[in-house]
């Protein structure tokens, strides 16, 4: 079977054998085009691939089974690291170890029936055996680069991943302000703080120093920190948006937090004013009612009377801001004239008018039909009239409020104006907090729990209206109520 | 010292023992692709002792085989065509070379000298993975036959530079250098190109001690091997080859080579196992021995 080699020259098998080898691509063709370059040259009746551990363990690499009894031989060929014929009765078992200059792979091994070698064969496997042998060395080293890039990019999804799910908003700007990274956060963000970013960007580069600040747009807080960051001699600007809206909250409910503190110990003191008053009275009244003329008792009774009426009041506010607090209030509408309601009010506080040298002013106009909760719009209204009375300027001559009403498209306007001592501009937002009172000192001057005017709003946005507040510190305020009427107008 | 002229020194080569027709056909043979290895077995089986002899050799420890041969043919399959004929010309070099005793030269250390850098050759052509391991082993084994060649065609000469080389504590070229005589690198170069050698035996010969001279690029890498081959044994061996100064190897054979501190001192412990295993080869009695015997027959 010599012949089969001798037919060709050597130099046309020796470019066959390239141009197959140049053709592999990765391990499993590689040992493909192995067996098909030995099948080239020799009758191959069975090939095995033994690899050898450091410790001259074999194994054949597709677990094809072998007779254990040459294992000698193929660890002596492992160690020769030369191609060798090894003849048995009936067959030869040719080694060709397959090693480069760091790593010995495997020892290739075929069973043949040739019973003659040429040395072109030989010289040719040895050939094969030195290109093979760096081709596998380049192979193994290619799976381990590819399975490096693979880590790598794991590594960077990774990375990616917990860079986008992070809440922050999280950008790198070039030197020239281009976008070196972002994360997805990133793009979500309003495009109007994107337009905010140029300015401190700028000062971190200016001044190569990390920079911080708060922002707010559209009701959001942010909170920007702007690191300076030098990387392979390039200088970047890292940027950290935060949504802080939510901190924000928080303070606010820490605040409130505090605010019903306070509010507790004034409840209690307001609580107990009227009911000490009572206790009083009454103590007084049972020790010594032999001894009482019947217009002194009368007045203790009255006293009783209306220090019950203000702790029944202060019950009922409590009570009313508890529902509205649970959510749980509803409203029982009725239709009715809100004129008559507001004269009504009027007449129920003119002693308290009277008392405090306030004139109630209000031109009642033609019925104005509405549909509502009576009871709680009186609540309001009684609640705003008694607020403009209680507040009412001493240092002025003429003291007033003012109440209209007005119909405008659906809804029905209720105006109450008062020259009373006004609210301080700082503070005209916070007066419809719960709790909140302009004068947060304990001085008790003017009684009041806090309640009412957070409920009062709480219960026009029930109805679906809004509250509004005109105010000058000095010179008085005007409340505006816009609420639809519920009716048809006429 | 008076110049011998080219042509007497020529001549005076041309009487020195040259293969014989079996040595030689096995040198052919070993390098013919569309040889086979009954064609090498037949050419070996000529004479019964070099057969005999090869197959004691393949036996030997520095094969370290996992099974016994028993026939010449497996010797050849296993071993290879090449491993076959350098074996042939080991014996036919100690056969040939090694009779003559001198009282100022041990010729049985000399040997010792060529069989280590044979082995020394092969071996650092086997570490940086160099295809063709044998010719480095013959190349090695013949690199300073050239010094034996000298010994038989101008005793006096090579006698006086064994002296002044170990007088003076340098090596054997430089001796010759010192002493303006003809080179054993010359010699060895003239007396390979009788014999029909390849380029890569007589530019081993010729350049192992002056590689820069060395102008032929495509044996560059086998006379580097065996430079540094040669430098590693005479430091092993110091002063069986003649020379007795320290010598450094080439810097553009080491890089070219690819070699490294730790590299070659694995290399030069991997040497010494194999040297020590070696113990049939670097025996000179045992091969004229064995060779006796078929010549007596």
């Amino acid at each position: 079977m010599v012949e089969k080699v001798k037919d060709s020259s050597f130099y046309s098998n020796l470019s066959n054998i390239i141009m197959e080898i140049s053709k592999v691509n990765d391990l499993d063709s590689a040992y493909k085009t192995l067996s098909k370059i030995s099948s080239g040259l020799i009758d191959v009746d069975k090939e095995f691939f033994f690899k050898i551990s450091e410790e001259d363990k074999v194994q054949e690499i597709f677990r094809t089974a072998y007779d254990a009894d040459i294992e000698d031989m193929i660890i002596w060929s492992n160690k020769n690291l030369d191609v060798s014929i090894f003849p048995e009765e009936n067959f030869s078992y040719v080694f060709v170890p397959i090693f480069s200059l760091n790593t010995k792979h495997f020892v290739y091994t075929a069973i043949t029936k040739e019973d003659d070698f040429s040395n072109e064969m030989m010289m040719l496997f040895r050939i094969i055996s030195f290109m093979t042998g760096n081709l596998f060395e380049n192979l193994v080293l290619y799976d381990k680069i590819l399975n490096k890039n693979f880590i790598i990019e794991k590594n960077k999804n990774f990375l990616n991943s917990i860079l986008n799910s992070t809440n922050d908003s999280i950008v790198v700007f070039s030197e020239n302000q281009e976008i070196n990274f972002k994360n997805e956060k990133y793009d979500n963000l309003d495009e109007g703080l994107q337009q905010e970013l140029n300015s401190i960007i700028q000062r971190t580069l200016d001044t190569e120093k990390n920079q911080s600040e708060e922002k707010e747009i559209e009701d959001k807080f942010f909170s920007i920190d702007s690191n300076f960051l030098e990387f392979e001699n390039e200088k970047n600007v890292l940027l950290v948006i935060r949504d802080i809206s939510g901190t924000k909250e928080l303070e606010k409910m820490k605040k409130i937090d505090k605010m019903k503190m306070e509010f507790l110990s004034m409840m209690s003191h307001e609580l107990r004013t009227p009911l000490s008053a009572i206790k009083a009275y009454s103590d007084t009244i049972i020790d010594s009612y032999e001894m009482l003329d019947n217009e002194t008792l009368m007045e203790f009774f009255r006293t009783i009377q209306s220090e019950t009426n203000h702790l029944s009041r202060l019950l009922n506010d409590l009570l009313d801001f508890s529902k509205l607090e649970l959510k749980t209030l509803h409203l029982e509408k009725t239709e009715f004239n809100i004129n008559e309601l507001i004269q009504e009010i009027c007449n129920t506080l003119e002693e308290f008018s009277n008392n405090n040298d306030v004139e109630i002013i209000f031109h009642k106009n033609e019925s104005i039909k509405v549909f509502m909760d009576r009871t709680r719009i009186r609540q309001v209204i009684f609640n705003l009239i008694q607020n403009a009375i209680k507040y009412s300027d001493k240092e002025k001559e003429h003291r007033f409020v003012e109440i209209t009403t007005e119909i405008k498209e659906n809804n029905i306007i209720i105006k109450i104006k008062d020259n009373s001592i006004g609210i301080k501009s700082e503070d005209k937002e916070k007066i419809f907090d719960k709790f909140y009172r302009s004068d947060t000192s304990l001085t008790y001057e003017i009684q009041g729990t806090g309640v009412g005017l957070s409920i009062v709003k709480d219960m026009v946005e029930l109805h679906g209206g809004t509250i509004e507040l005109d105010t000058e510190l000095g010179k008085g305020s005007t409340f505006i109520l816009t609420i639809p009427r519920g009716v048809e107008n006429e | 010292m008076s110049k011998v002229s080219i042509s007497v020194i020529s001549k005076k080569i041309e009487e020195l023992p040259t293969p014989d027709f079996i040595v030689q056909r096995i040198i052919n043979i070993a390098s013919d692709p569309n040889s086979s290895v009954k064609d090498l077995n037949a050419a070996v089986l000529e004479s019964p002792s070099l057969s005999a002899k090869i197959l004691k050799l393949s036996n030997s420890a520095y094969y370290a085989l996992p099974r016994k041969i028993t026939k010449l043919s497996q010797a050849i399959n296993i071993l290879g065509f090449k491993t076959v004929r350098n074996l042939a010309m080991s014996i036919f070099t100690v056969k040939n070379f090694f009779r003559n005793e001198y009282d100022f030269f041990n010729t049985k250390k000399f040997w010792t000298h060529l069989m280590s850098t044979a082995i020394g050759a092969e071996l650092l052509a086997k570490t940086i993975n160099f295809p063709e391991r044998e010719e480095a082993f013959l190349a090695g084994l013949l690199h300073d036959l050239g010094k034996l060649a000298m010994s038989n065609i101008m005793p006096e000469i090579f006698e006086m530079n064994i002296k002044l080389a170990k007088h003076k504590k340098v090596s054997f070229k430089k001796a010759e250098e010192l002493l303006e005589s003809y080179s054993h690198e010359s010699i060895g170069k003239l007396l390979f190109k009788q014999w029909g050698m390849s380029d890569l035996i007589i530019n081993s010969a010729g350049f192992h001690d002056s590689i820069d001279n060395l102008t032929d690029d495509n044996s560059k890498m086998i006379v580097q091997i065996i430079h540094i081959a040669n430098i590693t044994t005479n430091t092993l061996y110091y002063g069986y080859s003649g020379n007795f100064g320290v010598e450094i190897p080439d810097t553009n054979s080491w890089n070219n080579l690819g070699l490294n501190p730790k590299k070659y001192f694995n290399y030069v412990e991997a040497l010494k196992k194999k040297i020590d295993e070696s113990e049939e080869f670097m025996n000179i009695d045992g091969i004229v021995n064995d060779m006796e015997v078929d010549e007596n027959v």
